[in-house]
Formats: structure tokens, sequence, C-alpha cells
């Protein structure tokens, strides 16, 4: 049952992010759909991501009329998906997923009982924004992970050019692979995008919630949940609504899970709402 | 999450650091790229473009490539002509009847703009390269090309004279000039460009 999850949900992952890398590497070739998750455009229909609007309107000290639209169609997506984009289609997010598994074998694990720091995310999201106001500085790029890939790819594929992308890429996986090595750290701890997509994602469809019934956490110190899980959720623990807004749907937890005490709930309430037998230590720090 | 003063202080020193490094890059364009049609002034160019590279994609002739270090940081991924992989066809060719890049452009960096008010930059000659001024040859490739009645002229030497005042900056001549290395340089020297904000 257990190999049945990891086939399913693994597979799947992977195959639905290799697949959105040669759609958006592709379709330009033929007509069908231009740019990638900055913005992107088909048939004469937009779609913008908030954070570029955010970035753009304070860089040039105006309401950027052009993206106002095609923003609030991508707001909508990410208030009720949230992180999704993070775990089905950020193809950043499976390398450093793949190549963190590389490293553990090498070097071995660092911070498998302390769930990492999450919150830095936001701090860096703001430092962006303040930049754009203050500086003009609308690098959007250069912080949109799968837009490098997307890009890096197509300029590579279709132009034969090695572009800049590859480079910031370069400074990502090194700062998360060699210098974090706590596996996706960027993305829990970091990424000003997932930041930004985690301050959206207010409905939050499909989120794991843990049985207390079922759960041996007390018991048998498992916390399974939560060393799998590539966005540092506590999920053995109490976990607020503000925390969940982090998860990306990869389903680890719910497919690890020894006891099966996992369930993936279509909205999420949190599981500070449960009663139950709840650990209540400090988490983040 | 308990925020301890030292935590606090490294981050300060964090944003503060990243602050003063994006001090030393100036964000205000140096002017010194030819930018596709519709372009809006330097100032807020790189302000407002968001590098979705959808202007270089849509692009038939393959004349878009993106702005690379040494065009200033400021300006990294930032769209501009290269003539070298094609012309800019909104006078003849594939973009006659509406210009790709300004149609979808996301943000209005690049805004619809009617063909009599492009210039793109001009064209400068530079006859230490030239087949017809080195004498190694005749050639007025050039002149044969060019879409603009009056941008170039052939003196009773049969030379090629460029008129900066007429030229669109399209860069038609540049990618047809068989001399190599190229005898024609496209700069925005002279480029119009759109008022913004509107």
């Amino acid at each position: 049952m257990a190999e049945m999850r990891i086939a399913r949900t693994e597979v799947l992952r992977a195959v639905t992010v290799l697949s959105l890398v040669f759609v958006f590497a592709l379709t330009p070739a033929f007509g069908l759909m231009y740019g990638s998750v900055s913005a992107l455009t088909f048939g004469g229909f937009t779609i913008a991501a908030p954070l570029g609007f955010a970035m753009a309107s304070l860089a040039t000290r105006s309401l950027v009329v052009d993206l106002i639209a095609p923003t609030l169609v991508a707001a909508l997506i990410t208030v009720v998906l949230g992180r999704f984009l993070c775990g089905w289609v950020c193809p950043v997010g499976l390398l450093l997923e793949y190549s963190h598994a590389l490293t553990e074998k090498v070097w071995g694990r660092r911070g498998i009982e302390a769930p990492g720091r999450t919150r830095e995310k936001y701090l860096v999201l703001a430092a962006l924004l303040a930049s754009s106001l203050l500086l003009g500085f609308t690098a959007f790029y250069l912080f949109c992970p799968p837009d490098l890939v997307y890009r890096g790819t197509f300029l590579l594929a279709m132009r034969g050019i090695v572009g800049l992308d590859l480079a910031v890429l370069a400074v990502i996986f090194v700062i998360d692979v060699l210098a974090l090595r706590l596996g996706r750290s960027w993305c829990a701890s970091l990424c000003p995008l997932g930041a930004a997509v985690s301050g959206l994602s207010l409905v939050n469809l499909l989120t794991p919630e843990v049985d207390r019934e079922r759960c041996i956490d007390l018991d048998f110190n498992c916390a399974t949940c939560q060393r799998v899980c590539p966005m540092k959720i506590p999920l053995a623990f109490r976990v607020s609504h503000w925390t969940m807004m982090s998860c990306n749907k990869c389903l680890k937890c719910w497919r690890e899970c020894p006891v099966d005490a996992v369930r993936i709930r279509p909205f999420s309430r949190g599981s500070s709402g449960r009663q139950g037998p709840v650990r209540t230590r400090d988490t983040q720090d | 999450m308990r925020v301890t003063r030292r935590g606090f202080l490294k981050l300060l020193a964090g944003g503060a650091s990243i602050l003063a490094l994006s001090r030393l890059i100036s964000m205000k364009g140096r002017a010194d790229v030819v930018r596709p049609p519709g372009a809006i002034v330097e100032e807020h160019f790189n302000s407002l473009c968001l590098r979705c590279e959808v202007c270089l994609e849509v692009c038939p002739s393959k004349a878009i490539v993106l702005a690379g270090l040494e065009d200033g940081i400021s300006a990294a991924n930032t769209p501009k002509i290269d003539p070298l992989r094609g012309p800019c066809e909104f006078l003849v060719g594939r973009c006659q009847d509406s210009m790709r890049c300004t149609k979808e452009c996301p943000t209005g960096a690049l805004q619809p703009v009617g063909r009599d008010e492009i210039k793109l930059g001009s064209v400068e000659l530079d006859r230490e390269r030239c087949i017809a001024w080195l004498e190694t040859g005749e050639c007025l490739v050039c002149d044969e090309v060019c879409p603009v009645l009056g941008a170039i002229s052939i003196n009773e030497d049969l030379k090629p004279v460029f008129h900066e005042d007429k030229c669109v900056g399209c860069g038609t001549c540049v990618y047809a000039c068989p001399a190599d290395p190229k005898a024609l340089v496209l700069l925005p020297r002279g480029a119009r460009r759109v008022a913004w904000p509107r």
C-alpha cells in the first residue's frame, strides 16, 4: 500500500513538473503560448504574477494598469491553491529535492529533529519590495525560480544561448544544496516567490491534518511527517493556519506516515482547533 | 517563533548589505541599448519590464535578444534588438501588419505605436570596413534592402552615404551587410521613445 502511494504521487509529480518544462520551452515555437510564470499570454489572454505587479508598481511608483487584470487572475488561483505551484509546478523545487537526496548520501543529513526556520522568506520578500520602491529594482526574473528553468531551457533549445538564468539557478543550487544542506531550505526559508504565494494562500485547499487518535508521535517520538516535509511544517505539533500556508501539497506526509494518521483535507482548519494529546514545544527555533 | 536579538541584528545587517549593494547598481537605464518598437523612456523601462521574455518569444525574425550584464546589471535580461540575428520587420516583412512584441507585452513597457512614429535608433557606417568605400569591390546591398526612402543615398563615386535623420534603425541593412566584420552598426542614437506614464 505504502509503495503504491510512493509510486503514484512522486511519479505523478515528477511527470507534471517535467512536462511543464517542455510545454513552456516548446509552445512559443508553435505560437500557442508565450512567457512563463512571471507573465503568461495565450490567445490574447494574459496572466501575470502578483509579485511582479507589486514590484513593477513600487519601482515605477505608479499603478501598472496593464497588469491589474492579469494579476487578479493569478492572485485568485494562488488564494485557492496556495503553494501547489511549489510542489507541482516549480522544477527548481524538484531539482533541489533530488539533489538533496544525493548529498544526503554523501554528507549525511543535517537538522533532522529541529524543524527549520521558515519565516525568513517573508523578510526576504519585504527586502525585495523595499528595494523595488527605493531603487526601482524590478529584476523579477532573478526571484522567480521556475522561470529561470523555463527560460533557460527555451533560450538554450530554441536560440542556442546560454542565458543569465542558468547562473542565477546555480546560485540557488549552491545556497540550498551546499550551504544549507537541509533539502529545499531555499523554498521553505528564503524563496521570495514562495513567500508571496504562501502569504496569498488564504483558502489553501488540500492540506494535511493529523488524526491525533492514531498518531504515535507522543508514544514513539515518531515525527516522520515533519521530517519528510520539504516545507518544514511541524505537523506533529499544533500547526496554525499561518504555518500551514507554506504547505506545497507534495503529499509526502500522507504517504510516509507509518500509521496512516495523516489525512488530506479539502479545506484547511489548521490543527490548532483539534483536541488531543499534542506536544506544545516551541517548534520554530 | 521568538526573534532573538542576535537573529534580528543578523537580519538587519543582511538587509542593510543588500540595500548597499543595490545602491551600487544604478537602476536608471544607460540608454545605450537599442530597444524594440514602442519602448517607453529608458528612465522607466528597467523598472516596468518584468523580463518575462514574451517579446523575445513572439518576434518572428528573432531580432529581439536579451541584454546581458555588459549592458548594465539593471538592464540584464531586458529586451534589445540585435540586427545581427535579424532585422526588426515593422516596416516590411512579417510585422508590417501588426507588431507582435508591442501587442503581446503584458506590462506596457512596449506600447502600441504607429509605424510612422517609430525610430529605434540609427545606423552608422564604418568606411574602414565598407566594401564600397575600401574599393575592394562594388557593393550597394545596404541601399538595395533599405525600406526607408532617403535614409541611404549613393554618391557620384557609387558609395553609400547614411542619413541619420531619415534612418529608423530597423537594422535591415546591418543584417544584410556582406562585409566581415560588418561595416554597419545599429546605435540607439536619436531613438524616439514613448512617454511614460501615459
